[in-house]
């Protein structure tokens, strides 16, 4: 919100401030978990640290959903699967990229025959999350970095 | 351990044609040892018979051996509850030629849980199971090249399309 007139209860904004408002203030991720990283998402999901308050309220389908929480190790067999999720998302669609795993292989980047090197190589990513897995506090600090990032666009370029 | 079974699992392995080797202080496991032809009469007897009552499938773990023969050996982990015993039967086929797969009786007939157990062996070390309903590959995808836990296991270039090698 730009400008309050102070007189009559008016607000002056343009029109891509408050979509981005909107879009900034509910984040609603896809809920789904791939591995370790899906328990810390878990628990930031619930009371201790609470993610509700940031607007971010899980959506069991894709067609609701925003963002794309990727938490854990993304196999091959799933790699195909977290694509299609990927696509069924209506845009503006975010990615959060979360744990080491996610971000680049983790653990199985030498021997893991399985495991893609990085979802980056499937789907766009706009947070990259590291640790492994991080905790709550860093899976927050991505959902404000990528408010962050929402606030700054523009549909007009 | 209770060794007045000693002598009936003598009689078992006589009847059925395979190696019985005794208590192994260790594990706590009986332990078994049998080839692919014995081995469905040896766990069929362990299953049935109401002195054993093997009741409880643990596992069936695999094992690919490249000396002295190339070969694989299937562990099969048994406990019976109401008899207090836990029994394990090892069960060696040897490899004789790259492109063919060592066979093993299936047990799911058996024991339910070994459908997985044997789907699972059976796509990581390459084995046919002589009997299984519905011998699809369980964790890895449909068309996944080659057997990954042999020991000279090599991951294929790509899969639809993306690199498995970790590359900067
Ligand atoms: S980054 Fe670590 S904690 Fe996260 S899924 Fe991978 S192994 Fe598990």
């Amino acid at each position: 919100m730009s400008e309050k007139s102070g007189e009559s209860g008016l607000m002056l904004t343009t029109l891509d401030d408050l979509s981005n408002w909107a879009q900034a203030s509910s984040l609603w991720p896809l809920s789904f978990g791939l591995a370790c990283c899906a328990i810390e998402m878990m628990g930031s999901y619930a009371s201790s640290f609470d993610l509700d308050r940031f607007g971010v309220i899980p959506r069991a389908s894709p067609r609701q959903a925003d963002v794309m929480i990727v938490s854990g190790t993304v196999t091959f067999k799933m790699a195909d699967r977290v694509k299609r999720l990927y696509e069924q998302m209506a845009e503006p669609r975010f990615v959060i990229s979360m744990g080491s795993c996610s971000n680049c292989g983790g653990p199985y980047w030498e021997h893991g025959y399985h495991v893609v090197k990085g979802v980056d190589r499937i789907i766009p990513v706009d947070v990259y999350v590291p640790g492994c897995p991080p905790r709550p506090e860093a899976l927050i600090g991505a959902i404000i970095k990528l408010q962050e990032k929402i606030r700054k666009t523009s549909e007009n370029g | 351990m209770d060794s007045s079974i000693e002598p009936l699992f003598l009689d078992l392995a006589q009847k059925t044609g395979t190696d019985f080797t005794g208590f192994d202080q260790t594990s706590g496991y009986w332990e078994f040892k049998s080839d692919v032809i014995h081995l469905r009469s040896l766990l069929e007897n362990l299953y049935m018979d109401n002195s054993f009552w093997c009741d409880f499938l643990q596992s069936i773990s695999g094992e690919h051996k490249q000396a002295p023969l190339e070969s694989i050996v299937l562990h099969y982990h048994l406990e019976s509850l109401t008899r207090s015993l836990k029994i394990h039967v090892a069960c060696s086929e040897n490899i004789v030629e790259a492109s063919i797969k060592p066979t093993f009786p299936s047990v799911s007939d058996l024991w339910k849980a070994a459908d997985w157990h044997e789907r699972e062996s059976a796509e990581l070390f390459g084995i046919h199971f002589e009997g299984h309903p519905d011998l699809r590959k369980l964790l890895l995808p449909n068309d996944w090249q080659g057997f990954p836990l042999r020991k000279d296991y090599q991951a294929q270039e790509r899969y639809h399309g993306l690199k498995i090698k970790y590359e900067k």
